[in-house]
């Protein structure tokens, strides 16, 4: 048994590595120990992402259309209708007129308020952390919606074409961003983090004191948005 | 009582109406029982080389909804996926193409999906969220 | 119920026909409204990703709220001990239901998916405060049910007063949980506060109560007895005791947001310069539902016609109200970085913009035209009404 864990999780490892190409390599080998596709998620884990708002470009948008790309959403000229999983926000502080600009997007919060008002149990978290919705389950009441203070949450607002194969999106259903669950699930991290340019995202475990993440979190004074509300998110920022 | 007997009736059509709603609701689908014998057997189509899906196809064309309402709460909820339980591998097997070589898609009769649920007015909702198709390689995109 | 005569309710067929008509079209007019908004998606509605929750929830709410306050004058029959009102008990428990019914009938069209509610039955989040009200509703019903039968079965009349008042307290838990959907929304600062649910009580207390007095006026037009005037000021005083009631709820929310520093950008844009929302707040708020009902109901020289007048404009009122709790308190920006000026491709910073279209309204609309049905469908089946209101002093 343990020879063909063992087996898988090379295997696993190695096939994930060459699929997400050499952009990823440096956080593949820090992070993936890739969890065997037939054994359920680990609360050893708590996957999380560092963005240091210092590196974000004002105006790039290169995390924003990976996700697109990534997940299959785009606008369809709805206006606030549009579905929005990850977006860029600029902020300036009337006071010291400094301006940043960070990438929001799902928190994943370790109390996340979506999860504790939803009805039905489809807002729920992962015990690694991730927070998503099952779309068996959610009926489109959009009280998540009202709970979650990032905005972080689309209603699917019209029906839906085209797909991508690993994320299911449909009328009537309210999504946001799932760290790219799939890709994280084989040992990768999310489609934004690889594509930002700067390398101002970094994906990993917060649990292992290893990880880039970890070591990142150690050195730099992180914060959390909307730290008032208490809700340990697993999205934190640097340069705020 | 005399006052009550509408009432009363009222009640009791309530009651045999609910009952019979969860009677159909909670029996089986005529599909799982019966094929009717008008309709053609849904084949798998693109691996011909297998001898039969994960299980054999008497097995599948009875409790394949079952095997989906199962595994897809233990692989969203979980995270536990086994190989070829889950609806991206049915759509991949059971692909359908028409004369250009295109997949088509639950909207077109000839979907496999359709084949037995047409007939049988079962109507499934997968589709309204999950593809229904393989989704094109690269070298299909650009063509 | 020993010494009143009760009967269904027999009308005028005429004017039977012409009202249930224009209620059945309102209603099919509401399907087709809900049909259409399933089928395109709700993007052919007002409401976006920013205001979440729109016209259907303002009915919704203000019906589900008014069921809960229209059982009032049973519960002040049954549990408070005054025999006046045992009369009305019946049909005070009749639309309390019919509302509730109405009311939730919207909510569930109103769903992205309306076809997965069996979901929701089977599958509850116990830490959701919907779901404990889909728990509070189903229990209102059952509960309101056996109070309705221990009235209307003469040989069970002994159990009224047990079954009123365990009607009267799951109303008060139920209207909390309604309440405690908007206060317990812990990052929005225009719901997050534990006023709310007594808010909400007072809320559903005035509409209750103004909805039974018009029903019941409505219904002496269809056949059934006459509101005698004495009655009617009764209740009239006692809807200009709750207006006040609510007004201090008001007025507590408020003042609470608008002493702190961090609360006054908010209520200034609620009460100031938010557009459409401070008219609804000073005009339908504050002088229709609450100014002109007092002095009609409390005023030195009041009247039945004047009472009954300010059941409406209470009504008219209540639903800017609500209208004004649920919209306005959405369109005000959510920030994730409070203080910070905030600019993005998603509406952050920014004011949202809400306008209803005409699929909600009818949809809205539906929900009363549906709790109305029910009120005449049970009046007719059953022996809700009294054969005359006089000499029950």
């Amino acid at each position: 048994m343990t020879d063909r864990r063992t087996f898988l999780k090379t295997a696993l490892a190695a096939g994930g590595a060459i699929a997400i190409g050499p952009g990823l390599f440096l956080v593949a080998e820090a992070e993936a120990e890739a969890r065997p596709a037939d054994e359920p998620f680990s609360a050893k884990q708590r996957w999380g992402l560092l963005i240091d708002s210092s590196r974000c470009r004002t105006g790039c948008t290169s995390c924003v259309e990976a996700c697109q790309k990534e997940q299959g959403w785009h606008s369809d000229n709805l206006g606030a209708a549009d579905p929005q999983w990850i977006r860029k926000v600029e902020a300036t502080d009337p006071r010291s007129g400094a301006s940043i600009s960070l990438p929001v997007m799902c928190q994943h919060c370790a109390h996340p308020p979506c999860v504790d008002v939803c009805p039905t149990g489809a807002s729920f978290r992962r015990v690694d952390g991730i927070v998503q919705v099952d779309r068996h389950l959610c009926i489109g009441c959009r009280y998540c919606m009202m709970a979650c203070p990032y905005r972080a949450r689309s209603f699917v607002h019209e029906a839906i074409q085209d797909q991508r194969t690993h994320t299911p999106r449909g009328k009537g259903c309210v999504e946001a961003c799932n760290l790219c669950s799939h890709r994280v699930d084989t040992g990768g991290g999310p489609a934004c983090a690889e594509a930002c340019p700067e390398g101002a995202m970094v994906f990993g475990d917060l649990n292992d004191p290893n990880s880039a993440i970890s070591l990142a979190l150690r050195k730099h004074h992180a914060v959390q948005l909307r730290p008032d509300l208490k809700l340990d998110n697993g999205v934190q920022y640097l340069g705020i | 009582m005399r006052v009550f007997r509408p009432f009363l009736l009222f009640i009791a059509v309530a009651v045999l109406l609910v009952g019979a709603g969860t009677m159909l609701a909670v029996a089986e689908t005529p599909a799982a029982g019966l094929t009717p014998s008008n309709v053609a057997e849904p084949m798998p189509t693109a691996s011909a080389s297998a001898a039969h899906c994960i299980m054999p196809t008497p097995f599948m064309r009875r409790n394949h909804m079952k095997l989906l309402m199962h595994d897809r709460r233990m692989e969203v909820h979980d995270g536990v996926r086994i190989q070829g339980h889950n609806l991206e591998d049915c759509m991949t097997c059971h692909v359908v193409r028409d004369a250009q070589g295109e997949a088509v898609p639950i909207t077109d009769s000839r979907h496999f999906c359709n084949k037995c649920h047409a007939s049988a007015a079962v109507s499934i909702d997968c589709f309204s969220c999950h593809r229904s198709t393989p989704e094109p390689t690269s070298a299909e995109a650009r063509r | 119920m020993a010494g009143i005569a009760t009967a269904t309710l027999v009308s005028p067929p005429r004017r039977l026909q012409g009202v249930a008509a224009v209620l059945g079209m309102v209603i099919v007019l509401a399907l087709a409204s809900a049909l259409y908004m399933e089928e395109n998606g709700h993007w052919v509605t007002g409401m976006t990703n920013y205001v979440v929750w729109g016209l259907p929830h303002v009915f919704a709410i203000f019906l589900i709220v008014a069921a809960s306050g229209a059982l009032n004058v049973a519960s002040i029959a049954s549990v408070f001990g005054r025999t006046a009102y045992k009369p009305l008990a019946p049909l005070s428990g009749l639309l309390a239901v019919a509302l509730l019914a109405g009311g939730l009938s919207v909510l569930v069209l109103d769903l992205g998916r309306p076809d997965r509610l069996l979901v929701a039955m089977l599958n509850q989040n116990l830490s959701s405060i919907f779901a404990w009200n889909i728990f509070l509703y189903s229990g209102f019903f059952a509960v309101v049910g056996v109070y309705l039968w221990t009235m209307l079965a003469r040989r069970y009349s002994r159990f009224t007063t047990a079954a009123g008042t365990m009607a009267f307290v799951w109303r008060l838990v139920l209207t909390t949980g309604t309440g405690s959907i908007f206060g317990f929304l812990v990052a929005r600062d225009a719901y997050h506060s534990a006023v709310m649910a007594p808010l909400f009580i007072a809320m559903s207390l005035v509409y209750g109560l103004a909805v039974f007095l018009l029903v019941l006026t409505a219904l002496g037009a269809l056949g059934g007895p006459e509101a005698p005037p004495d009655l009617v000021r009764r209740l009239g005083k006692l809807l200009g005791i709750l207006v006040a009631a609510q007004l201090y709820f008001v007025c507590v929310f408020h003042l609470t947001n608008l002493y702190a520093e961090k609360g006054i950008a908010l209520e200034r844009y609620l009460l100031l310069d938010g557009g459409v929302y401070p008219w609804l707040f000073w005009i339908g708020q504050v002088v229709l539902g609450g100014v002109l009902p007092l002095v009609l109901c409390l005023g030195p020289r009041t009247t039945s016609a004047g009472q009954l007048l300010a059941a409406a404009l209470v009504v008219l009122g209540g639903l800017m109200q609500v209208y004004f709790i649920v919209i306005g308190g959405q369109t005000y920006p959510l920030s994730v970085l409070p203080d910070w000026i905030l600019h993005s491709s998603f509406g952050d910073g920014q004011i949202s913009h809400y306008a209803p279209s005409l699929p909600e309204v009818l949809l809205g609309i539906g929900g009363v035209a549906l709790a109305m049905t029910l009120v005449l469908i049970g009046c007719s089946v059953l022996r809700i009404l009294p054969t005359t209101l006089e000499h029950h002093e």
